[in-house]
């Protein structure tokens, strides 16, 4: 079992992201929306807004294929997981002005944070973003799945 | 071709590739959206250096305004012309009747078409789904400042759809006006 740990995380990772790319690419409309409400990126000019839902679930869709199939997987998995850090402090800035703004606590706050999926508990989020990220950097970290088993198919016995 | 062996070099590789799959898809793929075009174009006041955003400026109309135009909207030459700002999707899931689709988000697809009914008609309603929609007044700013139509026939439906189907107004589905 724990042999296949690396495998697991590595594949739930890619499924993840590959999910979460696919969403953002058939609804780049929504996903616009979603980056506008944080209110970070200028409306002009606007390929800089644009450069969002074009640009984000090719990350996404790219990312999860290269850590899947080991092409580029630690350049893969280091860019994406940067970019999670960076998107999660992003969540968590909205999330205090929506707080300030609504006087709710932290825990009660849900929104459509253009993560997947529609609207989201933050809290629950944040819990899986760190485990995403968690996840990604593991990825950059490990080695691949081919070059493990090839290693352990070529390393002598007893070693 | 060797590929890269140190992660910031991969990085690297990945990050210009995924910029470059990315522009591709603006412009290679028809439902994505272009770099150039202002879809999210708020109303701005410039004066003394400074911008600041407006509440939209336009004109607005009720629901029962809209039901009262509703034996209008299929005139020929029209007087009144009702504008669905959402998709196609959502449109054809239901609309106000007699309404045209023009998605704001993929104009190109409808203007042409449109445009002698724009420049013929005297009152121009446009709605969105309503709430904190604002594809409605994206879509009038982008008709008065791109396409020359005259802000003073523009009126906003600020309920849009939402209110609309709360009263129980009729609505079509289907993608037929």
């Amino acid at each position: 079992m724990r042999d296949y740990l690396p495998l697991f995380i590595r594949v739930g990772v890619a499924a993840l992201l590959i999910s979460y790319g696919v969403e953002k690419f058939y609804d780049p409309v929504n996903f616009l929306k979603s980056i506008h409400e944080y209110d970070i990126l200028p409306v002009k000019p606007s390929w800089i807004l644009n450069l969002g839902p074009n640009v984000i679930p090719v990350m996404e869709l790219a990312a999860g294929l290269c850590i899947l199939s080991g092409f580029l997987r630690r350049g893969a998995a280091a860019f994406m997981g940067g970019f999670l850090v960076l998107f999660t402090g992003a969540i968590l800035w909205r999330t205090f002005g929506v707080m300030d703004e609504t006087g709710q606590a932290f825990h009660q706050i849900a929104f459509d944070c253009g993560c997947g999926g529609g609207e989201v508990v933050i809290w629950e989020k944040m819990v899986l973003n760190t485990a995403l990220i968690v996840g990604t950097f593991y990825c950059m970290l490990g080695r691949g799945v081919v070059s493990q088993r090839i290693e352990d198919e070529t390393s002598p016995h007893g070693e | 071709m060797r590929l890269p062996s140190s992660t910031c070099a991969q990085t690297a590789a990945f990050a210009i590739g995924v910029l470059a799959l990315g522009i591709f898809n603006s412009y290679l793929n028809p439902s994505a959206l272009r770099l150039h075009v202002a879809y999210i174009n708020p109303t701005v006041l410039h004066g003394n250096g400074e911008s600041k955003e407006l509440e939209h400026g336009y004109q607005t109309a009720s629901a029962e305004d809209v039901k009262s135009y509703l034996d209008l909207l299929y005139e020929d030459p029209p007087y009144v012309m009702v504008i669905d700002a959402r998709s196609k999707a959502h449109y054809e899931e239901g609309h106000i009747p007699g309404s045209f689709l023009l998605d704001h988000y993929h104009q190109d697809r409808y203007i042409e078409e449109l445009k002698p009914v724009l420049e013929e008609s005297a009152i121009i309603v446009i709605y969105c789904t309503g709430g904190d929609c604002e594809d409605s007044i994206f879509l009038s700013n982008s008709l008065v400042y791109h396409q020359g139509v005259e802000k003073e026939k523009i009126y906003i439906f600020e309920g849009g759809v939402e209110v609309w189907e709360g009263l129980a107004f009729p609505m079509k589905e289907g993608g037929e006006r």
